[in-house]
């Protein structure tokens, strides 16, 4: 006698019909009662025309399958096949033969409660196939209704924050705001927000029949549904065929489809490139999988060819801004193979859609795609594209650029009100690709353009004056954040402006530089020193490559109050830079005068005492450019001698470099010597970091002197 | 600010000849600007002090027009306009300072008024009250000025603001002073100088009062209108309708900072035009302290853009002031405590939400429980860092105890541990002594007055009050729960010499069974001393006293008193014990 017989035993015909009725409202998202008091009133109302005494009993056994956490109760572990069977025979034998309405979400719960595996098998063995599909048209009308009644995810899991809410609910404006794919890419691990009953019946649906999956997509509108639905689908297939979603790209005008399609090709590709990773020992199945990626990348973008222009600027805007982040899971700060590829298929095909079929509802897509990353925009494959038409088709390379550089006024405006935020770190690459991407659009938007005026004109629209600094401090700390970030896009429009061939301007190169340094002088008034922030540095290493500044220019700045230790060890570094690499440019050029140099060095920063780590780490390297022993000395004891956990292996090698070079010079006195042996025995006791050993050679070759 | 020879003769009451003669016999410094000769306020002030003349000053004195030339304003006024009338204006300030203090993104000022409506909707009155600013050349608001103060009333798109300002202004200094625990009519309203304040006052009553009933709403959140406005209005309703014209002192620009981890104060002072320090033009004071011990005071002359003063020990509060040596005048001052360091704690995004049932009753309690606490130390490294907490531990724990003795001077407060009744009894019949001469009645109240037995060890205290206490009235008030039959107290049993002066009113609730009273105190003649124990519990817990300045103990016993006898309107049965 199996599990199922016996419990059927148990209980008379009439009640066990009914079990499904107590499971499915007890399941169901959303039922009010307690396990025990469902049972109750469920028996009282289908089986009324049993003696009380043997309701109380069947209520008994009944109650005695589940073991309860406070009111509710869970089906016991060897009771999940038999009462599987009860519900689906229960089911078959009231719901589908009689035409009973009103229930199909508690038979639809019922079923869900079932484990997929279980309800397959049993479908299979117990239900006609036209009794199959009358369920199913049943399941599909129920989680549609639940859909309509936000009904379908538990809110104990997807709202946290409100337990007390019984429905949940993904925000459409949300799903709007960032785009189809990136929701989608958000949501693809979080189908354990589903209730479990509706996220049972869609792996039973799929099982039963994978078109179903198609049918789904079709009829409900629930990103979380789509990705368990399409998880499903792909599960039942062999992991090796990971070309099924590109179907999806090509069958189906659906925009759910395409965006599924795309996260699990995405998600393939770094499948791949995770292996390919790995498996470095096996040369050939690196080249499979290598092979395998870029084929599935290109495979995606290229399928995009199939649908409408409009629609393809659409999913390319998506793309750039997601499915880069997607590609980049671990958010290194160097930019991977796979990016760069990825962004040159896009290029390609933005290209293709200029070229064929250009209009402004075009670039509009194009606009729309560039705001959906709320942090950094992708535009420098437009800007690419921009650059790559300029010859072949400059009106539109000019309007391709300035839409780009009217997305930085817009986040400009945003982050000035409020409503946006304005962040950069030059040390990750996707920082730096949109300053690239916004200086080439600078100097393709207008031939023209004077960089100075640009950033002046610029900087006025910003709240940057004394009055705005001390009216509201945080948004005077915003402005000065954008009025930096406006000078780094012109210091790299020089950069592409030669790049490209344009004439440069020398004066209006050294014009910037000094603007800015003199943005940074006032600022100080308020803020932490600006002049020591990589801007700074790299403004200093612009004016020297293209402004061709005389040996007066260079001493001149070396009193400019917005100059610091780093900008002018930038400047001086540089000079020295291009003296070794473009010997011919300066043969007619005098050397600079370093005597004079580390004079006027030594008269601004000749006092250490006032001085941050910061610039006491590019002071020192400005005394051992100048070959100032003394201030070399002085400055790294005033390194050792702050707290050592604020110190990382930068500083204390700088530290050390400086008290060699003064030990190579001349006696340093015992308290130095000490530094030097502890600090050398601190960075490099054991091993030697392959990026610092040529800084280590130096200074052994200093110590040896 | 420099005064004409027109002015000043209209000043001291003397004819423009006679401030010439002086001028020409060099008993009174000029400044001669083209043809205008031009005498400094703070000269005059000398010049006619040292000739015995008094020196009233003209309704507003105009600033030099060189000196004008090179500054900008900005002018912003808040104005409240009742219903079905004028604008008024509550508060008028002007700042301006050097152009090249505005930075090198500064535009150029726009002689535009922008006026928005801020605080709307206020506690549901139909008035409305909006925030005008302008900038433009100094030049041009001192028109402004000049206008408001010949027809008290001021003009913006179309609305005629009106002033009611006193002619003759004040002439202050609003120094830069960052520590919060000290009291200021305000600060300065630049961030890097100090500023001189010519101030209008106003003695209008409706605009102050109105603003008061703005800031007490608890819905008003004037922080960002005052931010805008330049000026703490909400702290200094005595400045309502006021009208300030507040200058930058910003010749130089200092700061002072502690630099190296601790080890020394840099003194930097740049002048903002760029030129070179005038050497013995300027003397600085610079103190640092720790702890409240002072660690350097020191003056030192400012010649140089830099000054450097290494420190032997760690500081926590730092300083300076700058005085010119032409005159001694302090142009700048900054004090401020040093962030010695910061925890921040932050509670992101809270968790789920747990309901707690009371074990043995039904009653739930919903508690959101945060899902993460993040808690970020910074510390500036230092490595007496364990000294410098050691130390401030003991600063806390001599600040408690010289407090506390302060306190217990003036006898306005003390403590007495449950092993301490005598020394309670000492210090309680001591404030009755304080005020033995004194002819006014005395109020003591205490709920369970009448619950001392004469068996108890209080009896001998409430003979002691009694005692002390003859000539005067003693009256006492307390506050039985239940009623009780009309009984003679204990202490009738004595001399009535001893009790005679004594009245017991009995404050009861008979239908509700409620204490009437709650707080225990004693009023005389000068003072309230609030007792956290009633007489019955000194001896089981303690009793501390503590003297209070509100007057609301007294103003309470007052009304109690005066309830009369018998049953009141308010249900308050009043029954006397002789």
């Amino acid at each position: 006698m199996d599990r199922n017989t016996s419990v059927a035993l148990s209980l008379p015909q009439a009640l066990a019909n009914i079990i499904w009725r107590i499971i499915g409202n007890d399941e169901s998202p959303l039922q009010q009662e307690t396990t025990f008091r469902l049972i109750r009133r469920t028996i009282r109302k289908y089986a009324k025309h049993l003696p009380s005494a043997q309701q109380d009993q069947a209520s008994a056994v009944i109650h005695a399958w589940f073991e309860f956490h406070g009111e509710k109760g869970w089906l016991k572990e060897d009771m999940k096949e038999p009462v599987a069977h009860l519900i689906i025979d229960g089911i078959k034998n009231t719901l589908l033969t009689q035409t009973e309405t009103g229930k199909r979400e508690t038979a639809f719960c019922a079923v869900g409660s079932i484990e997929p595996d279980i309800a397959f098998n049993i479908f299979r063995c117990s239900l006609s196939n036209e009794e199959v599909d009358a369920f199913v048209s049943y399941a599909f009308k129920a989680l549609e209704s639940l859909c309509d009644n936000d009904a379908v995810l538990n809110p104990d899991r997807h709202l946290r924050l409100e337990g007390a809410k019984s429905k949940a609910s993904l925000n459409e404006n949300v799903i709007q705001g960032e785009g189809r794919l990136q929701t989608l890419l958000r949501l693809r691990n979080h189908d354990w927000w589903l209730h479990s009953c509706v996220a049972n019946m869609i792996e039973l649906l799929v099982k039963l029949n994978p078109d179903y999956f198609y049918t789904l997509i079709e009829k409900v509108d629930n990103p979380v549904i789509h990705l368990r639905a399409a998880r499903c689908l792909i599960d039942q297939y062999a992991a090796s065929d990971c070309h099924r979603p590109l179907q999806w790209l090509t069958n189906t005008p659906s925009d759910a489809l395409i965006a599924l399609g795309m996260v699990h090709i995405l998600e393939d590709v770094n499948r791949l490139d995770s292996n390919f990773r790995l498996n470095t020992e096996r040369r050939t199945e690196q080249a499979d999988l290598e092979l395998t990626a870029s084929c599935l990348l290109s495979g995606m973008v290229d399928q995009l060819d199939n649908l409408e222009p409009i629609s393809r600027a659409r999913w390319i805007g998506e793309l750039l801004a997601s499915g880069i982040s997607a590609l980049n899971p671990l958010g290194r700060s160097e930019k991977s193979r796979r990016v760069e590829q990825f962004e040159g298929l896009c290029v390609q095909q933005i290209k293709r859609l200029v070229h064929q079929s250009w209009s402004e509802a075009l670039l509009d897509e194009f606009r729309v795609g560039m705001c959906l990353t709320p942090l950094v925009p992708r535009i420098l494959p437009l800007a690419q594209v921009a650059l790559d038409i300029c010859e072949t088709a400059p009106e539109q390379s000019a309007e391709i650029a300035r839409m780009i550089l009217d997305t930085l006024v817009e986040r400009i405006a945003k982050t000035l009100d409020g409503t946006g935020t304005f962040f950069y770190n030059l040390k990750y690459w996707t920082y730096c690709d949109w300053v690239n991407g916004l200086g080439t659009a600078l100097v393709l938007s207008d031939k023209e353009v004077s960089l100075p005026e640009w950033v002046s004109e610029g900087c006025r629209a910003l709240p940057l004056s004394a009055w705005d600094a001390e009216e509201n401090f945080q948004r005077f700390l915003t402005a000065e954040k954008v009025a930096r970030f406006q000078f780094l896009v012109a210091l790299t429009a020089i950069q592409v402006r030669k790049d490209i061939g344009h004439t440069l301007d020398p004066a209006s190169t050294l014009a910037l530089a000094e603007d800015l340094w003199a943005h940074c002088q006032f600022v100080r008034l308020y803020l932490r020193p600006a002049e020591n922030s990589d801007v700074a540095e790299y403004a200093a290493r612009v004016a020297i490559l293209f402004g061709e500044p005389d040996n007066e220019w260079v001493l001149r700045q070396a009193s400019n109050g917005g100059v610091g230790p780093r900008t002018l060890w930038a400047l001086i570094d540089q000079e020295i830079s291009n003296g070794v690499q473009r010997p011919r440019l300066h043969g007619d050029r005098q050397l600079l005068d370093f005597s004079e140099l580390r004079r006027m060095a030594f008269s601004r920063f000749g006092d250490v005492r006032g001085l941050g780590l910061t610039e006491l780490h590019y002071l020192g390297k400005l005394w051992f450019l100048l070959g100032a022993v003394d201030e070399a000395r002085e400055t790294a004891m005033a390194i050792v001698s702050l707290p050592q956990q604020n110190l990382d292996r930068a500083h204390r090698i700088i530290a050390l470099k400086l008290l060699a070079f003064a030990a190579s010079a001349r006696r340093i006195g015992p308290e130095a010597e000490k530094e030097i042996a502890s600090l050398y025995s601190n960075l490099w006791s054991s091993y030697t970091p392959a990026e610092e050993r040529e800084e280590r050679r130096q200074i052994d070759d200093l110590l040896k002197r | 600010m420099y005064l004409t020879i027109a002015k000043l003769a209209l000043a001291v009451g003397k004819s423009e000849n006679y401030v010439r003669q002086h001028i020409n016999r060099k008993h009174l410094d000029v400044q001669r600007e083209g043809r205008s000769v031009l005498v400094e306020l703070n000269e005059a002030t000398r010049w006619a002090r040292d000739r015995g003349l008094s020196l009233v000053l003209p309704a507003h004195a105009s600033l030099s027009l060189e000196f004008m030339q090179d500054r900008v304003a900005r002018m912003t006024v808040l104005t409240w306009q009742p219903e079905d009338s004028k604008p008024i204006n509550l508060l008028t300030l002007i700042r301006h300072r050097r152009y090249e203090t505005l930075g090198p993104w500064a535009k150029e000022p726009d002689q535009t008024w922008s006026s928005e409506v801020v605080l709307t909707d206020h506690a549901g009155e139909s008035d409305e009250f909006r925030l005008h600013i302008l900038e433009a050349p100094l030049g041009y608001c001192q028109t402004l000025v000049d206008a408001i103060l010949d027809e008290g009333t001021l003009e913006i798109a179309g609305d005629e603001i009106s002033y009611a300002l006193e002619s003759l202004p004040r002439h202050h200094w609003a120094y830069r002073d960052e520590r919060q625990d000290v009291e200021h009519s305000f600060r300065s309203p630049f961030t890097a100088y100090s500023a001189r304040v010519i101030e209008y006052w106003s003695f209008a009553d409706g605009p102050q009062e109105r603003w008061l009933q703005v800031v007490k709403s608890p819905d008003t959140n004037v922080g960002s209108l005052e931010s805008r406005l330049g000026f703490p209005i909400a702290q200094l309703p005595d400045r309502v309708g006021n009208l300030l014209v507040a200058g930058a002192e910003d010749t130089l620009r200092c700061n002072l900072s502690a630099h190296s981890e601790g080890k020394a104060l840099i003194l930097s002072v740049d002048s903002v035009d760029g030129r070179e320090l005038q050497p013995n033009a300027y003397t600085a004071d610079i103190w640092a302290s720790h702890s409240g011990d002072d660690v350097v005071n020191r003056k030192v002359s400012v010649a140089q853009k830099d000054t450097v003063i290494d420190l032997q020990s760690e500081v926590d509060r730092i300083g300076f002031a700058i005085h010119q040596n032409v005159d001694g005048q302090c142009i700048d001052f900054w004090d401020a405590y040093l962030i010695m360091d910061v925890r921040i704690a932050m509670n992101i995004e809270s968790g789920a939400t747990l309901e707690l049932r009371d074990r043995k009753s039904s009653n739930a309690t919903k508690l959101n429980l945060w899902r993460s606490r993040s808690v970020i130390d910074i510390d500036p490294g230092q490595n007496s860092v364990v000294l410098d907490n050691q130390i401030r531990r003991e600063v806390l724990e001599r600040r408690s105890f010289q407090r506390e003795m302060a306190a217990r001077r003036e006898d306005n407060f003390g403590r007495f541990g449950p092993d301490e009744f005598d020394e309670a009894v000492e210090f309680f019949i001591g404030l009755l002594y304080r005020h033995t001469y004194s002819t006014e009645p005395l109020f003591i109240t205490d709920p369970y007055f009448m619950s001392v037995v004469p068996g108890g060890p209080e009896r001998q205290l409430y003979l002691r009050i009694f005692e002390v206490t003859i000539g005067r009235q003693l009256q006492i008030l307390c506050s039985p729960k239940r009623f009780q039959k009309h009984t003679n107290p204990w202490w009738s049993r004595y001399p009535t010499i001893v009790t005679d002066h004594v009245t017991v009113r009995k404050l009861l609730t008979p239908y509700k069974q409620k204490s009437v009273l709650h707080d225990r105190y004693l009023i005389t003649g000068d003072r309230e001393i609030l007792i956290s124990n009633s007489f019955n519990g000194w001896r089981k817990d303690g009793v501390t006293f503590v003297s209070l300045p509100y007057g609301v103990y007294r103003a309470e016993a007052e009304k109690w008193w005066s309830l009369g006898l018998g049953m009141t309107p308010g249900g308050i049965l009043v029954h006397e014990v002789k």
